[in-house]
């Protein structure tokens, strides 16, 4: 008797060979039997209707780390057919942090990842410091598998304090940090983050920035002994930067033999040759006996904000940077102040596009209005209603703030990363892993979720670039294959039964919306999935369209010793 | 300066353009001088400018760091 059977399904097993019309068995979460027929009874049967069954989508570049520990389901990750989030990219981590460099990691974490502060701290509850405290405080609440990278800044900081902002450790101190990553990979981590380019809250290197390359030589030296990855943000919109940065992971790879990975691979027309010269260089490394896997997001860059604070599309111009800054008030008495209105208009249009995007103000969408007279103008752009009214994009966009108090939200749609034609090729380069997708951060700006979702509906049914099999593959075996995860990412006898049921002919990401389901009343932007009909976690059912999330909970933690195992 | 793994800062495959690592407490000078040491300093120093605008112009309070890369010669044609 098997716990489950999936009837008449299309069978996509992960390793991209062709699907096939078939069943598959679960017992005690993992696959039991798997095959065109299976004889034999089941405590719950599903008839799977015809739709694709796939095994469980793995996001390998999240930042759930904190919104895990009082969301055990990843929301909405799940319904996009993801059971297996990696969390800790970047360099930062929850763990382990010390109680008196709590204020810090968090003012690190809602800056770069943009999480609302009163959100944040609402829901943070910080009952930890070591990385197994950590991973125990959510542990017995998870509704979805979770992997968490060990952040090089938080091993800096809780072996150097405050110095770690400041200076290259010393021998001692590299060693302590040996010891405490491999006291982190004992406790459950998959590797270790790190980063070239991030910046704190007060726009200074993160910690981890202040290594000399034999700090990261020396950590690599303890990856390889748990076969652990290492996980870097480089320099992704400079081509000369990226390749030398390609080159120093090779030789890491080479080194001690583990596996790293890069994130995010990104074309923009900044820099049309970018993602060819970056593949050349990952596969020189590559015939060369290295381990380099750039991992590639599938969506265009979005990026919402209000007037309360910059955001990334204005660090090029100084002005608004300065104005956003400000208090809220004196935000308010610039924007009214006629000569500066005149600076304002003057640099929107002309000014440098910041690092890897193109914005033009006029094409910016009125995402979300607060006044109900203002409602009917949301999902329009500026320049449509400024030529309705008669009157300036810009000029518009700033009356609009002041009206609604600054609250009114405005999207610069597709900056980056939106040439199909450009991107089509790489996405299904084998040596790309689709990735870099953000889960869990940049909450208050754009959403970054269903990504997994619009892999099938522009690459595989609008572009052709994929076959429905290949998109599989790059979501599921290839990363667990990149990552080490052993017990998943393929539907096999003995693996674990993380499953998903999709109609590969509507599967896609809904379209972002606001919602208010952060602590604190905090709001966000989300997409709800569309197309995904079941979502099974280690064999219980953790999510369908009909029923929505289910009560039971069995998400578990993916660490190195287990993968190992 | 760790001791803890030696590193060495050219890479193994032929680089697309050379570069250095900054040593902790590198100025412009103190890189030209050891990059370049039969060039004037200040001739040195321009040219390694040139090739390396992301750090010239990165905003402060960000600094030059150990982990950055510095170009020691001009992009490829």
């Amino acid at each position: 008797m098997y716990d489950l059977i999936i009837r008449n399904a299309r069978i996509v097993d992960g390793s991209a060979q062709p699907a096939y019309h078939g069943a598959i068995a679960v017992t005690d979460g993992k696959i039991t039997a798997i095959g065109t027929r299976i004889d034999g009874d089941a405590r719950e049967v599903v008839d799977a209707g015809g739709l694709a069954l796939a095994p469980g989508f793995i996001d390998s570049h999240t930042h759930f780390d904190a919104q895990i520990t009082w969301d055990g389901l990843a929301t909405p990750s799940l319904e996009h057919g993801v059971t297996t989030v990696i969390n800790g990219n970047c360099s930062l981590t929850m763990a382990p942090v010390r109680a008196k460099h709590r204020e810090f990691v968090g003012a690190v974490f809602r800056q770069i990842e943009e999480m609302p502060a009163a959100a944040f701290d609402a829901g943070m509850r910080w009952n930890w410091e070591t990385f197994e405290e950590y991973l125990a405080a959510f542990r017995n609440d998870l509704g979805i598998n979770v992997a968490t990278l060990a952040g090089h800044s938080m091993l800096r900081l809780w072996v150097m304090g405050e110095e770690a902002r400041e200076r290259c450790a010393t021998d001692d101190e590299i060693a302590q940090m040996q010891a405490l990553l491999r006291e982190c990979l004992k406790a459950g981590a998959i590797g270790l983050s790190t980063s070239w380019v991030d910046i704190d809250h007060e726009y200074r290197p993160v910690p981890c920035r202040l290594a000399a390359p034999e700090e990261l030589d020396a950590l690599c030296a303890v990856l390889a002994e748990f076969g652990a990855v290492m996980q870097v943000v480089p320099e992704f919109w400079d081509p000369d930067l990226l390749c030398a940065r390609i080159d120093i992971l090779g030789d890491l790879s080479r080194r001690h033999d583990i596996t790293v990975t890069f994130s995010p691979l990104f074309d923009s027309n900044a820099t049309p040759d970018l993602v060819s010269k970056a593949l050349e260089r990952v596969r020189l490394q590559t015939v060369n006996g290295a381990r380099v896997v750039p991992q590639m997001q599938t969506r265009p860059i979005d990026v919402t904000f209000e007037f309360d604070m910059p955001s990334s599309v204005f660090p090029t111009r100084p002005t608004w940077w300065t104005t956003l800054l400000k208090p809220h008030e004196e935000t308010l008495a610039d924007l009214k102040d006629p000569e500066m209105r005149k600076q304002l208009v003057e640099e929107a249009y002309n000014a440098m596009h910041p690092i890897a995007m193109e914005v033009h103000f006029p094409a910016f969408v009125v995402c979300r209005c607060f006044l109900d007279h203002n409602k009917p103008l949301e999902g329009r752009t500026l320049a449509d209603i400024a030529q309705e009214r008669n009157c300036d994009p810009v000029e518009l966009m700033m009356d609009l703030a002041i009206e609604e108090d600054l609250k009114t939200c405005f999207t610069a749609q597709s900056v980056g990363h939106n040439n199909l034609e450009r991107i089509r090729g790489p996405i299904a380069d084998p040596l790309v892993q689709v990735g870099s997708g953000d889960g869990g951060a940049h909450v208050a700006r754009f959403a970054t979720y269903g990504d997994t979702g619009y892999l099938f509906s522009r690459f595989v049914r609008d572009a052709g670039a994929l076959t429905l099999e290949g998109a599989v593959y790059k979501l599921t075996a290839q990363v667990a294959d990149n990552w080490g995860i052993t017990d998943r990412g393929r539907l096999r006898p003995g693996l674990a039964a993380d499953l998903v049921l999709f109609d590969p002919d509507t599967i896609d990401r809904g379209p972002e919306i606001p919602v208010e389901d952060l602590p604190a009343e905090g709001y966000r932007y989300v997409r709800r999935s569309i197309g995904v009909d079941k979502v099974f976690v280690n064999g219980a059912l953790a999510y369908s369209a009909d029923g929505g999330y289910a009560e039971q909970r069995r998400g578990s933690i993916i660490s190195r010793q287990q993968v190992a195992a | 300066m760790s001791s803890v793994n030696t590193v060495t800062t050219a890479p193994s495959i032929e680089p697309r353009r050379p570069w250095v690592y900054p040593l902790e407490g590198d100025t412009w000078e103190s890189i030209a001088r050891r990059v370049f040491p039969d060039r004037p300093v200040a001739e040195a120093v321009e040219d390694l400018q040139s090739w390396n605008l992301y750090l010239v112009f990165r905003p402060a309070p960000s600094m030059m760091t150990c982990s950055d890369i510095v170009f020691t010669g001009p992009p490829p044609a």
